[in-house]
C-alpha cells in the first residue's frame, strides 16, 4: 500500500501541469542560464523515470530529499515543525468528536422523534451539509466578531485552540452520532433485547450491557475512516486558522509543485489511515468475538 | 442526570472495550478516565466552556511586553528562504530588502537613489563601473562596510550551491566569473578594491544598468562570527532592521538596526505574519492584530468597494506591465496587423480603471511603467475605445458580416479573472468574436505561456530593477524564454541589443522609447491597466509606503 502511494503521488504531481521552476522564480527570471541551473538543482531536468527511481530509492532510504520551494531545506525538518500542529490537533479533535458523538446519538436514539432528537438530527444534517471550509471560515469570524479573537496563527494558549477544534469536532462528531443513534434503534430491536426485557433486566442494563457493546462495533469502524479525513480536512482548518501544520504546508507544497515535499505529506497520510484502521479493527475485534474466528461462523 | 449516567456508563465502556487492546492502550485510557474525572460535571465543562471563551475575548496585545513598539504586519505567502544568496522568489526578495541592501535603491515615488553606493561612473561604455561605496555604514554586527565586502558577497554568489539565486546570474559577465562558478578559484579577478570605499568591475561584455542590479551585500565577517551555517543565527545586513527570527509558515521578526546609515527607524521592530488566507488576514486586522496590511490583489476590489474601510484605505503604484499576448502562429487571424489594431481598439480600458477598480489603476498605452527609466509621457499615441473603427479594421481584414474570425479562448489566472471575463465579453460584443473564458492556475499558466502555448491570453511582468530594460528584454525580445506570444521583429530586437551595451542611461533610454514604439506600431500588444497595491493602515500608523516593485519602506513608520 506504502508503495502504491509513493507511485501515486510522484505520478499525479507530475501530470498536473506546472513548472516548479516558473514557480520558483514567481513567473519571471530572464535568464535562461538561470533557469537551466534552478531545473539543475531541483533535479527536474532528468526524465521522469529516472527522476521516479530517484526518489523511490531516497524514500526506501529514509531519505526524504530536500524540499525545493523552501530553498533545499531537508524535507523531514519541514515534516517535524509542521507535525506538532496537526496531529495534536486530529487526536484532540477525536478524543472530543468520539464521546460528544456517541453521547449526542445515544441520547437521540432514546429520546426517538423527542425534541432532543430532532434538533440533533436538524444540527447534523447541517453542520454535513456545509462545506468544511465555509464552516471554519463562519467560526473564524464569528469568533473574531464576537471575542476579538482573531486567527492567531499559532496553538500558544487553550484559547488559540478552542475554534480551530470546534470547527474540526463538528462534522466527525455528527457523523458518529447519526451512525449511533441508527444502531441503537436497530439493537433495541433485536431479539435479544426482547429477551433480556422479558427477563425483567432494566433499560439502563439492557442499554449498557446488550446495545452499546453492538453499537460500537460500527461506531469503530466509522472511527477508523473519520480519523484519516480529519487528518485530511485540517488542510482547510490550518489554511483558515493561519496554523503551520502538515495540511497548509501540502497546499503549498502542490501549488508550489514541490514534488518532494508533497509526495512525503501524502505518505505520511497514508501511513496515519493505515495505522488508525488497524487499530480500529484491533478495538472491533475486541468488542465482537465473531471477528475473532470467521471460519467458525455459519 | 439520567443523560450523565448514560453519559459516563457510555465513556466507560469504550475504555472497558480500549483496555483490551495491548499494554500502552491501557495506560492512556487510564489518563484518559482520569481526565475524564475533570470533564465528569456538566458545570464543569460549562465553566471551562466559558473560561476558555474569557481566555479568547482578552484584545490582543498590540505592543511588546517591554512597551517596544513593533510594527505587525502581514506577507501573502511564506519565504523560500533567508538565505540572501539563495533566494529566488519575489516575496522573499522583497522582505530581504528590508535587511540588505545594494549599491542602489528606490525611493517611494520609484526614483533609483544610492544606497551603499554613493556614485557609480563607467569609462569605458560599461565594460568597467567604478563604484564608490558610502563611508561609515555599519553592518548588523557593528563591523563597517568596506569594498572587500562587495568583492566578498559576489564570490559567495557565484558558489552559491546547489540553488543559485537571480543575483548570480547578474555576475555571468564579469571577468573570472566562470572561474569562481567552477571552484577553480576563489579570487575574483574582474574585481578590484582600489581602496577601503572603492571597487572597480571589469565586464567580458558592456553591462549598462550594473549599478541597478539589486544585489544583497552581506557581512563578510559573519562566516568568522558563526560558521559556515550562519544563516538563521545571524543577521549579517547593513539595512535599516535586523533579522531576529523566522519560523516557518509563521512569523519573520525584525529588529531595528540603531546604527542604520540613513538614519534608525521609528519603531523598535517588525512582525511579519504569513497569513496566505484572505478572510483570516482581514479577520486578523479587524480584531486589531494588525497594524498595516497588503490587500492580496484577489480581495484588492472587495476592499476598494467597502467604504468601511475608506478612512484606512492607502493605494501605492506597481511597477509592473499587464498586457494582452496575441501569438501569430497558432491563431492566424493575428497575422493581420489590422486584426490585431481592432482588439485594440475594442476594449474600453478606462471602464476598467474606472469601474472595476474605482480608479486605483493605472491605465498604460505603452509598456514601460511610469516609475522605471526610460519612460517618457507621450512616446506612444494612446489607443482610443472605438468600436465602430475595429469592426471596419475587422471587416477590411476579410472578417466582415457573417464571416467572424474562428472562436477563440482568452486565458488568464484566478487574480484577473473579472478582467478577463470583462475583456472576452467586449470582443465577443464589439468585434463578433466568439471569445470564451479559461482561467488557469497560476503554475499551469505560467508553463504554457512561456512554452508559447496560449494564442491570447492575458500575462503581466514585474520589473526587477528601474530600468525599461527590465520589462522589454525578456516578454518582447525574440529569443527569450520568457516571449510568451513569440513576437518576433529583428528591428527591435537590434535596439534591445544596443540599449544593453549603452551605459549612459539619456541614451540608452532613448533607445528603449524607440523599442516600445516598434512594439506598439507593430500593433504586437494590448497594453492593460494595472491595478495599485491596496494596502490598509490603522488608524494613527503613518509613514508606511509600498514601494512600485512591492516592497515595503518601514524606515519612517510611526505607531501610533
Amino acid at each position: 500500500m506504502l508503495a502504491m502511494a509513493v507511485l501515486f503521488s510522484f505520478v499525479v504531481s507530475r501530470l498536473i501541469p506546472g513548472d516548479p521552476v516558473a514557480l520558483m522564480a514567481d513567473g519571471q527570471g530572464g535568464d535562461p542560464e538561470f533557469v537551466r541551473r534552478l531545473r539543475q538543482a531541483a533535479g527536474v531536468d532528468l526524465p521522469v523515470w529516472q527522476q521516479f527511481f530517484t526518489y523511490g530509492m531516497d524514500v526506501l532510504h529514509g531519505n526524504l530529499g530536500m524540499s525545493w520551494r523552501y530553498g533545499g531545506v531537508p524535507v523531514a525538518t519541514l515534516i517535524l515543525d509542521a507535525a506538532p500542529i496537526t496531529f495534536p490537533l486530529v487526536i484532540v479533535t477525536m478524543i472530543v468528536a468520539i464521546p460528544l458523538g456517541i453521547g449526542v446519538g445515544a441520547l437521540s436514539a432514546h429520546r426517538a422523534r423527542a425534541g432532543f432528537d430532532i434538533a440533533a438530527t436538524i444540527g447534523a444534517m447541517v453542520v454535513l451539509s456545509i462545506p468544511p471550509v465555509v464552516l471554519a471560515t463562519w467560526l473564524m469570524l464569528g469568533a473574531t466578531a464576537f471575542f476579538g479573537q482573531s486567527a492567531s496563527g499559532e496553538l500558544a494558549s487553550f484559547a488559540d485552540w478552542v475554534v480551530p477544534i470546534t470547527a474540526l469536532v463538528m462534522a466527525p462528531a455528527a457523523l458518529i452520532a447519526r451512525t449511533t443513534r441508527a444502531q441503537v434503534l436497530d439493537v433495541m430491536g433485536q431479539d435479544y433485547v426482547r429477551y433480556a426485557r422479558a427477563k425483567g433486566l432494566t433499560e439502563t442494563a439492557i442499554f449498557f450491557h446488550h446495545v452499546l457493546p453492538n453499537v460500537m462495533v460500527a461506531v469503530w469502524a466509522i472511527v477508523g475512516i473519520l480519523a484519516g479525513a480529519v487528518l485530511t480536512s485540517t488542510a482547510v482548518v490550518e489554511i483558515v486558522f493561519d496554523l503551520p501544520g502538515l495540511g497548509q504546508l501540502a497546499i503549498f507544497s502542490v501549488l508550489s509543485r514541490d514534488y518532494s515535499l508533497a509526495g512525503v505529506i501524502i505518505l505520511i497520510f497514508v501511513v496515519f489511515q493505515v495505522v488508525i484502521s488497524l487499530i480500529c479493527d484491533l478495538a472491533i475485534i475486541s468488542l465482537d468475538p465473531r471477528t475473532r474466528h470467521p471460519q467458525d461462523r455459519p | 442526570m439520567k443523560e450523565k449516567v448514560i453519559f459516563i456508563s457510555v465513556w466507560k465502556a469504550i475504555c472497558r472495550d480500549l483496555t483490551l487492546l495491548p499494554g500502552g492502550f491501557s495506560i492512556w485510557m487510564k489518563s484518559l478516565r482520569g481526565a475524564f474525572v475533570v470533564f465528569s460535571s456538566p458545570f464543569r465543562c460549562v465553566a471551562i466552556a466559558l473560561l476558555a471563551l474569557l481566555g479568547s475575548a482578552l484584545p490582543v496585545v498590540g505592543f511588546a511586553a517591554d512597551g517596544e513598539k513593533i510594527f505587525r504586519t502581514n506577507l501573502n505567502d511564506d519565504l523560500q528562504t533567508i538565505d540572501p544568496f539563495s533566494f529566488t522568489g519575489l516575496i522573499t526578495y522583497n522582505l530581504l530588502s528590508q535587511v540588505y541592501q545594494g549599491f542602489t535603491a528606490l525611493s517611494p515615488d520609484g526614483r533609483v537613489v544610492p544606497a551603499l553606493a554613493t556614485s557609480w561612473h563607467t569609462p569605458d561604455g560599461g565594460w568597467t563601473w567604478r563604484i564608490v561605496l558610502r563611508s561609515g555604514v555599519r553592518f548588523h554586527s557593528g563591523r563597517e562596510f568596506t569594498a572587500e565586502d562587495v568583492r566578498w558577497t559576489f564570490v559567495q554568489l557565484l558558489k552559491k550551491r546547489p540553488q543559485p539565486s537571480l543575483g548570480a546570474f547578474e555576475l555571468r559577465q564579469v571577468v573570472g566569473a566562470q572561474d569562481v562558478e567552477d571552484g577553480r578559484t576563489e579570487a575574483l579577478a574582474g574585481v578590484t578594491v582600489i581602496d577601503r570605499y572603492t571597487v572597480d568591475v571589469h565586464f567580458t561584455a558592456p553591462d549598462a544598468v550594473f549599478p541597478l542590479v539589486p544585489f544583497f551585500f552581506v557581512d563578510s565577517g559573519i562566516v568568522a562570527q558563526y560558521g559556515p551555517d550562519w544563516v538563521g543565527h545571524g543577521s549579517a545586513g547593513t539595512g535599516p532592521f535586523r533579522l531576529v527570527s523566522w519560523r516557518r509558515n509563521q512569523d519573520v521578526v525584525l529588529a531595528a538596526h540603531r546604527d542604520y546609515w540613513g538614519g534608525a527607524p521609528s519603531v523598535d521592530g517588525v512582525r511579519f505574519s504569513v497569513i496566505p488566507h484572505a478572510e483570516t488576514l482581514l479577520a486578523r486586522y479587524n480584531s486589531g492584530a494588525l497594524d498595516f496590511v497588503v490587500i492580496p490583489e484577489l480581495v484588492a476590489r472587495s476592499i476598494l468597494n467597502d467604504h468601511r474601510y475608506d478612512a484606512q484605505r492607502l493605494t501605492f503604484p506597481r511597477s509592473q506591465i499587464r498586457y494582452i499576448g496575441m501569438n501569430q502562429a497558432l491563431y492566424p487571424p493575428f497575422r493581420d496587423i489590422r486584426v490585431r489594431e481592432a482588439v485594440g481598439l475594442a476594449l474600453d480600458r478606462d471602464s476598467i480603471v474606472t469601474g472595476l477598480y474605482r480608479g486605483a489603476a493605472t491605465r498604460m498605452d505603452g509598456v514601460i511603467p511610469s516609475d522605471l527609466g526610460g519612460y517618457r509621457a507621450g512616446n506612444v499615441a494612446p489607443v482610443p475605445y472605438d468600436p465602430a473603427q475595429a469592426k471596419r479594421l475587422l471587416a477590411e481584414a476579410g472578417y466582415g458580416e457573417g464571416h467572424p474570425p474562428p472562436p477563440l479562448e482568452l486565458v488568464g489566472t484566478d487574480n484577473v479573472r473579472d478582467e478577463v471575463t470583462v475583456y472576452a465579453g467586449q470582443l465577443s460584443a464589439v468585434l463578433g468574436i466568439s471569445v470564451g473564458v479559461l482561467i488557469l492556475e497560476r503554475g499551469a499558466q505560467i508553463t504554457a505561456a512561456n512554452q508559447g502555448q496560449l494564442p491570447f491570453f492575458v500575462s503581466g511582468w514585474t520589473a526587477d530593477y528601474p530600468d525599461a530594460l527590465t520589462v522589454l528584454r525578456p516578454v518582447w525580445y525574440g529569443a527569450s524564454p520568457f516571449n510568451r506570444s513569440r513576437w518576433h521583429n529583428p528591428g527591435f530586437d537590434r535596439l534591445i541589443d544596443e540599449a544593453e551595451t549603452v551605459s549612459d542611461p539619456n541614451q540608452r533610454h532613448l533607445l528603449c522609447q524607440e523599442a516600445e514604439r516598434v512594439l506598439i506600431s507593430d500593433r504586437a500588444v494590448v497594453p492593460l491597466p494595472v491595478p495599485m497595491s491596496v494596502a490598509l493602515a490603522r488608524p494613527g500608523v503613518t509613514g508606511v509606503h509600498v514601494l512600485p516593485m512591492g516592497m515595503l519602506d518601514l524606515r519612517d513608520s510611526v505607531l501610533p
